[in-house]
């Protein structure tokens, strides 16, 4: 009873005064990683990406908002000249399985690295799902977005903008 | 007949009728959807070794439910529900001793009414902070009902917990049908204010629960108008308390089942009120998801009630504080129901069947006088519905 | 300071509490994958919730727990 007494209060404080999460951010050094491709299994790293710019992905299957965020990022894609510009989307589906079926069905043709243990969302103190991250060609974060809302798209787009100039 | 205004919807709304996990957890809200059910509902007839006088077949009701949710921009968003539902059916009237036990008298007539009830309720997300108002309406024949509510809800800043509240109102008018020939009360009133409170905390991974507690404060007219109680050879007007005050605590529990991929839920609800019923009620559904698109659900439902003071088939003395009521309905009794549901889930839309069993008997009841009510009743239902996302 | 002796509803919901909370860390928003699957809703059917609610409510003498009801459905 003691133990519920004292769990109670630390909710009702918690909910109170909330702290703020610390995730890693605009302005810091965006830590490496080195995680499979979906498909061919090469491993990939932040080095790949280096000289362009890239929009950042954490998802996965079971996150509506993710679901409705893929497909756009493909159109968005599109939109900027490939040599400068890349999406890597991170998949956190402990079964890939989940990701596979939801990307046969919304099929994108932009990186996918698996990350089914959350060991780089963990590196990344990723706070929400989903969440993004611009980065420079040499490796420092821009900006970061935690969930998705079809608002978010056009800021995004013109960060990339104005990031390619 | 004992009919308390319906917000229900104005009340789903918080504590207890917070939306799912999908929605605690999406900094979005749910998509856009119009979802249709139909509901069919048949009472099993009084068995004829218990009916005293009347027609023995009791209440069949066909109802159509429908909702619209339309979200207007990322913070607002609209609902809509209206409910349609054709009931007949005689219905339990007095009860009078017989030789062998209590025999109840049914209504004669089958009674045939249809029931509207619409209400509107509009949300703001904002951060962490959701917040809703309500209004609905609902009117027949002889009952009118009009209410309205206001609930919010907070996520904690890691998402694990959620508080909610909720306040409602509710004002209802009853005009029962041939008043002047059955004698009864030709115009009446009551109305209900409630609060409610709850906690939906995340335990681990693959477990949350969620407890709240509620309050319902009633006043005014709160006796069935339709009902009759037989006291020493005269056939008295039902006549309950006129005010009422209604506390529940209800937890919910579910747990995910790694290998099966099921979900085990387990929902419990404590009632007290101040007419001294107390009841219990519990839940157990077992969510098993079957190849990709299927979901079964078989669930078992407890629930047991002790009766009010005032409460009696038959009266052989006149109570001295003038309160007496033969309604099955608060009588002793408990009641298992088994029901099963099967829901087909596609990307844009989903099917739904379901069906259960219901059956009540003094025997269940876990505490409480049994006094040997004719009149506890069995029913079956059947139900189809389906959602389209845009 | 005394605590009164909890009640056994509440002794429950604490061991319940305690036993489903197997590691009792903090999950992580990529951890919450199973608890947004349709069979861990709380709520699972709206609709069917509230028909539930009602014909309950209108059955039995305790009220849904979230505030009055019964909508009129004669039932009797």
């Amino acid at each position: 009873m003691h133990r519920f007494c004292s769990r109670l209060a630390g909710v009702v404080l918690w909910l109170l005064f909330p702290l703020e999460g610390f995730a890693v951010g605009a302005g810091d050094t965006a830590p490496d990683f080195e995680l499979p491709a979906m498909g061919n299994e090469l491993p990939m790293s932040l080095a790949d990406f280096t000289g362009r710019v890239v929009y950042l992905d954490f998802w996965a299957s079971w996150c509506g908002p993710c679901r409705k965020s893929l497909p756009l990022y493909e159109e968005m894609k599109g939109e900027f000249p490939e040599d400068r510009f890349e999406i890597v989307a991170i998949n956190l589906d402990e079964d890939r399985y989940d990701a596979v079926r939801f990307l046969e069905k919304h099929p994108v043709s932009y990186t996918i690295l698996l990350d089914p243990a959350g060991t780089t969302a963990s590196q990344w103190q990723i706070q929400a799902m989903p969440s993004s991250f611009l980065l420079d060609g040499d490796g420092q974060i821009i900006k970061a977005w935690a969930g998705f809302t079809s608002s978010h798209l056009e800021e995004i787009q013109n960060e990339i903008r104005s990031s390619l100039h | 007949m004992a009919r308390l205004s319906d917000a229900v919807r104005s009340l789903l709304a918080s504590s207890l009728g917070l939306p799912g996990m999908q929605e605690l957890l999406a900094q979005e809200p749910p998509e856009d959807s119009f979802e249709y059910r139909y509901t069919h509902y048949d009472e099993a007839p009084l068995p004829l070794d218990k009916l005293a006088l009347g027609d023995p077949r009791r209440y069949e009701i066909g109802s159509h439910q429908f909702r619209i949710l339309k979200n207007l921009d990322d913070s607002y968003s609209l609902e809509l529900n209206y409910l349609h539902e054709a009931m007949s059916g005689s219905s339990p009237w007095y009860v009078v001793p017989g030789d062998d036990g209590p025999l109840q008298v049914m209504s004669g007539a089958t009674i045939r009414e249809r029931r509207n009830q619409v209400d509107l309720s509009i949300a703001r997300r904002k951060n962490d902070f959701t917040n809703n108002g309500a209004i609905g309406y609902s009117t027949e024949n002889d009952y009118q009902a009009l209410y309205g509510s206001y609930s919010g809800e907070k996520k904690s800043e890691d998402g694990l917990q959620t508080m909610s509240w909720g306040v409602s109102y509710s004002g209802d008018q009853i005009s029962p049908t041939d008043a002047l020939i059955f004698d009864r009360v030709s115009h009446a009133h009551r109305d209900s204010i409630s609060g409610s409170l709850a906690l939906t905390q995340t335990l681990s991974r693959n477990a949350v629960i969620q407890s709240g507690v509620s309050l319902v404060r009633q006043k005014g007219f709160l006796s069935d108008p339709y009902k009759q109680v037989w006291i020493d050879r005269a056939v008295l007007n039902d006549s309950r308390p006129d005010r009422r005050l209604m506390f529940a605590w209800t937890t919910r529990f579910r747990q995910y089942m790694e290998r099966s991929r099921a979900a085990l839920v387990l929902d419990y609800r404590f009632f007290h009120d101040d007419w001294k019923i107390s009841a219990h009620t519990l839940n157990v559904a077992w969510r098993q998801p079957l190849a990709d698109h299927w979901e079964i659900a078989p669930s078992i439902r407890y629930y047991s009630q002790n009766s009010p003071d005032f409460y009696k088939p038959f009266f052989f003395v006149l109570p001295a504080d003038g309160q007496w009521s033969s309604d099955y309905r608060l009588a002793t009794f408990g009641a298992l129901s088994y029901r099963l549901n099967a829901t087909f889930r596609h990307e844009r839309w989903s099917l739904s069947f379901g069906g259960e069993y219901y059956n009540s008997a003094e025997s269940l009841a876990i505490s409480g006088t049994p006094e040997n009510t004719p009149a506890l009743v069995d029913f079956w239902r059947v139900t189809a519905g389906f959602e389209v996302n845009f | 300071m005394r605590f009164a002796r909890p009640s056994t509803s509440a002794r429950v919901f604490v061991v319940v509490l305690c036993v489903s909370c197997t590691a009792c860390a903090p999950v992580q928003p990529w951890e919450r994958g199973r608890l947004a699957q349709p069979q861990m809703a709380l709520e699972a059917d709206a609709l069917l919730s509230a028909m539930d609610q009602h014909v309950y409510t209108s059955k039995e003498a305790a009220s849904g727990g979230v505030g009055p009801s019964g909508g009129g459905c004669g039932c009797n």
